[in-house]
């Protein structure tokens, strides 16, 4: 009898389906951007004070993380950032599963908070950002916070959706993100101007310039075997063969679209920038293919009259690029789509997307800079640079809009002459 | 407190004993879950009330009680349908079914609940109320020289719910031809054979958590095929194996492993017919395996619990190597056991210009040692003199462990600023000691509650930094099973 108890008992469990779990909060919830969030660290004080003294370093310190009412112990927090690091109000990266590796939140495993130190509005590089995802181009995800230490008020910081497996799962499949057999995600880093010139078949030359953020230790052939062959094509190839050749390694079009939105955007230290190639990530597909992949947006928005085809010249990938039709093409629709969306009115807003959505983020960040005791400029600063981003969203299109005329216009007809850029050269 | 409720219902988990106490079993694959606790002694033989005698003798004794035990639980079954008290005191130990006769069908379940509180100095909450394993099995004989087995998880346990290491639905999956003692064959999915803790089945551990030996550096499960059997009148056992992939604990849902794996056990146990020799019950066994990984990614150091990873997995391509040796010994209420395995894994061409990279190694050992307080006689699972269903209070066992698993500092190709993104690479260990008490209820009912006192070397590669690298954790399971 009581062996049939004991049976019966198992077989009660087995089919059980365990309690019911709450609903808890999204990734899309945390990255909001239509309200302030509120992010608290506790951290111990040494550790926070340590973490500022040596902000240069990359050392992590223990944390707890609360936002919403969730409290994520235990996770692992370091300064962050290249020009922008500083030990005032430090940038930060924030590691979910730095000791507890199986810890998530939301489904994150890192994510940053951007201090946008170089930014007095704070809204440059979200609004960019969100001009790529509206363009269809994979672009993390932003939001503004309000940043509290030990439950004290450290400053407005935007929390930046991290360049990571996570976020090529997110983007391209679970296939692409798989940890073992998906994509290749390379953070470009600037050493010196880079150009895309061929550097010779010497892996190293390229592993000085792409860091693996996927496979960071598989082979080096496998990492950049592929880089090498691509860049060597891009400036090898003749013109004719341009776009079919390099169109194995990359999508041109892809490109050309990313490069529409940058110029439209006006980020000037971007792929074409004023110092080389920079603040990208090259996404390297199961297929072969890559794609670029936009990061550190917060300079852009800056001349509202430099041409679209900003130092194209001195990028040999831009140059040879933009020099096939079909892609000069694919380059000029892209630029209208930007103006087009940029333009775009509502019913009750006869204004463009563009100088809406500055309004509307410089509204939900002004309450936390407004409070902010590191904000490095004044709150005067912040006003006015958030009028001349309007006025950038108001007069953009139409210098672009000229551009664009005379790109279309053939060689031997009278060109329309569009106003000198006054900007950096 | 935070609670972490699992479950599952085994088939032939009933069954869990080391390679070498399959032996005892003639029906029983050596490095299968089959354990003699699944035909634990009954408790009118000699092994308990005879504890002085012949290790080995008493080990027949049991088998060929055991088997009367079993033709005559068949034939109430015939005459049934369902195994019944054979004495009107002990319970049947599970469900069975004989169609007809020479063929036999035994259902097998276990189901699983485990409680861990928070870690302080990890600050590690486990999922609240939630089950883990619920498994449930079939073992089937035809004609005595043919048997099968198959048992299905229904639940995700902490590791498969974490893709610690893949663990597929279907554990236990396969069909055995027996020809001779000294030559079986096996062909499905079981465990590689390798270790002896990998190879005891749940049920009869005497630990909530398996060695760090056995469940990150040991193979596990696999599809391949077997030969195994018992020579020089049980004093050896053997068993070779071919399989497809090196084993389930190395890899997960996202990771492939190493293909092409063969493995061997040899256990020898040199003083079986010395009578009442102290050294009588001493077995040792030793272990190889070998696999190909080919630009895969290699084993990571996970801690007792699987919160934390103290060495991050790299790629690897080239051979990946097992080596292992073991020992046991039992005798009275008392135990011990020992095992320490090697791996290595190659990385061939991996660096500038396809230079060779130095390979990744790890080592761990364990040693434990259990003392049934209450005086039964250990052999796998305890059965308790005096079950709290009837009047008593059931076994209670004392077990220690203490661990280690260590692995070497690999090294990044030059120049290594390029990996700065890269996984910290130096060396680094895990030192872990257990110390438990099992309840054993009754032959369906056991608790096991552990403390485990675990030590990272590198504090910044722990769950526990602002601790220096040390936590403890507290764990509680429940079982139930058939």
């Amino acid at each position: 009898m009581a062996y049939r108890f004991a049976f019966c008992l198992c077989i009660a469990l087995l089919l059980s389906t365990g309690p019911a779990r709450a609903a808890t909060p999204t990734q899309d919830e945390f990255f909001n951007d239509s309200v302030l969030q509120e992010v608290r660290l506790a951290i111990s004080t040494r550790d926070w004070q340590t973490l500022k003294d040596n902000f240069g370093a990359d050392t992590y310190y223990p944390a707890d993380l609360t936002w919403n009412g969730i409290t994520v112990r235990n996770i692992g927090i370091r300064s962050r950032g290249h020009a922008t690091r500083n030990g005032t109000k430090p940038g930060l990266r924030v590691d979910i599963n730095r000791y507890s590796s199986n810890q998530e939140f939301l489904g994150l495993k890192a994510f940053s908070l951007d201090n946008m130190y170089g930014d007095t509005t704070l809204v440059r590089e979200s609004v960019t950002m969100k001009m790529f995802t509206k363009m269809g181009l994979p672009a993390p995800r932003e939001a503004y916070a309000r940043l509290y230490i030990n439950n004290e008020y450290a400053g407005a910081y935007v929390i930046l959706e991290s360049l990571d497996r996570t976020f090529v799962t997110r983007m391209f499949g679970q296939e692409e993100g798989n940890v073992e057999t998906g994509g290749y995600l390379l953070e470009y880093q600037w050493l010196y101007p880079y150009h895309w010139e061929y550097l010779g078949s010497g892996l190293d030359s390229y592993a000085q310039l792409f860091q693996p953020q996927t496979h960071e230790t598989d082979s080096v052939v496998n990492i950049y075997g592929p880089v090498e062959d691509m860049i060597r094509t891009i400036n090898e190839s003749t013109d004719e063969n341009f776009a079919a050749s390099v169109g194995k390694f990359l999508d041109l079009n892809l490109f050309m679209k990313h490069m529409a939105v940058e110029s439209y955007m006006v980020e000037w230290d971007g792929v074409t920038g004023f110092a080389g190639t920079n603040n990208f990530d090259l996404y390297r597909f199961r297929n072969g293919k890559s794609q670029f992949i936009p990061k550190d947006k917060d300079a852009s928005l800056a001349f509202v009259d430099m041409p679209p085809t900003y130092r194209f010249d001195t990028i040999v990938l831009a140059r040879r690029a933009i020099q096939v039709p079909e892609l000069r093409q694919a380059y000029i629709d892209a630029l209208k789509q930007c103006m087009a969306l940029a333009g775009e009115p509502t019913a009750d807003d006869a204004r463009g997307w563009l100088e809406r959505e500055v309004e509307r983020q410089g509204g939900i960040v002004k309450p936390a800079v407004a409070d902010d005791p590191v904000y490095p400029y004044s709150f005067d600063d912040f006003v006015a640079g958030i009028e001349i981003l309007t006025d950038f969203a108001q007069r953009r299109t139409s210098y672009v809009s000229c551009e664009v005329t005379q790109m279309e216009t053939p060689a031997d007809q009278p060109q329309e002459a569009c106003p000198a850029f006054a900007g950096q050269q | 407190m935070c609670l972490v409720l699992s479950g599952s219902v085994a088939a032939a988990a009933s069954s869990g004993s080391s390679q070498t106490q399959a032996a005892t079993s003639p029906d029983q694959p050596p490095g299968q879950d089959a354990t003699p606790s699944s035909q634990p002694p009954p408790p009118d033989t000699a092994s308990e009330k005879k504890p002085k005698q012949h290790a080995g003798k008493n080990k027949e004794s049991t088998e060929k009680l055991g088997k009367k035990k079993k033709e005559k639980d068949a034939s109430s079954k015939e005459s049934g349908g369902e195994s019944a008290p054979s004495d009107g005191a002990r319970a049947p130990k599970h469900p069975s079914w004989q169609p007809t006769p020479g063929i036999r069908l035994d259902f097998k379940t276990r189901v699983e609940i485990e409680a861990r509180p928070v870690t302080p100095e990890a600050s590690l909450d486990g999922e609240p109320l939630e089950w883990q394993d619920r498994r449930v099995g079939v073992e089937g004989t035809i004609f005595k020289r043919f048997s099968f087995e198959v048992s299905h998880e229904f639940g995700k346990d902490f590791e498969e719910a974490h893709d610690l290491s893949e663990k597929s639905a279907w554990k236990e999956a396969f069909v055995r031809a027996r020809l001779t003692k000294a030559l079986v064959f096996d062909a499905g999915r079981f465990k590689l054979p390798f270790g002896r803790e990998e190879l005891v089945g749940e049920t009869n551990r005497d630990f909530a958590y398996k060695s760090l030996a056995a469940r990150v550096l040991s193979p596990g499960r696999d599809i391949g095929v077997m030969a195994h059997g018992r020579l020089f009148d049980r004093r050896a056992e053997y068993q070779v194996g071919y399989f497809a992939r090196d084993g389930e604990n190395g890899r997960t849902s996202q990771t492939l492993g190493g293909t092409d794996a063969v493995a061997a056990r040899l256990v020898l146990s040199p003083f079986r017919a010395d009578a009442d020799r102290l050294l009588a019950p001493l077995e040792v066994g030793f272990n190889v395996q070998t696999s190909q990984l080919d630009n895969r990614l290699g084993i990571r150091g996970r801690t007792v619990l699987g919160d934390g990873i103290f060495f991050e997995r790299l790629y690897m391509n080239g051979a990946r190597r097992r080596i292992g040796f073991d020992t046991g010994w039992e005798r009275g209420p008392f135990s011990l056991s020992t095992e320490f395995v090697a791996l290595s894994e190659e990385r061939r061409g991996m660096g500038f210009d396809g230079a060779d990279l130095p390979g990744v190694g790890a080592r761990a050992w364990y040693l434990a040692w259990t003392w049934a307080l209450t005086g039964e006689r250990k052999h796998g699972r305890l059965e308790p003199a005096r079950e709290l269903s009837r009047s008593g209070f059931g076994a209670i066992e004392l077990a220690v462990r203490t661990e280690e698993l260590r692995f070497d500092m690999a090294s990044l190709p030059d120049p290594v600023t390029t990996y700065s993104t890269a996984p910290i690479v130096q060396a680094n260990a895990d030192h872990a000691t257990t110390i438990g008490v099992n309840w054993y209820m009754n032959h369906y009912v056991k608790l096991v509650s552990d403390v485990v006192l675990e030590s990272i070397a590198d504090p910044a590669r722990s769950p526990s930094p602002a601790g220096g690298g040390r936590f403890v954790t507290i764990v509680f399971l429940l079982q139930f099973h058939f």
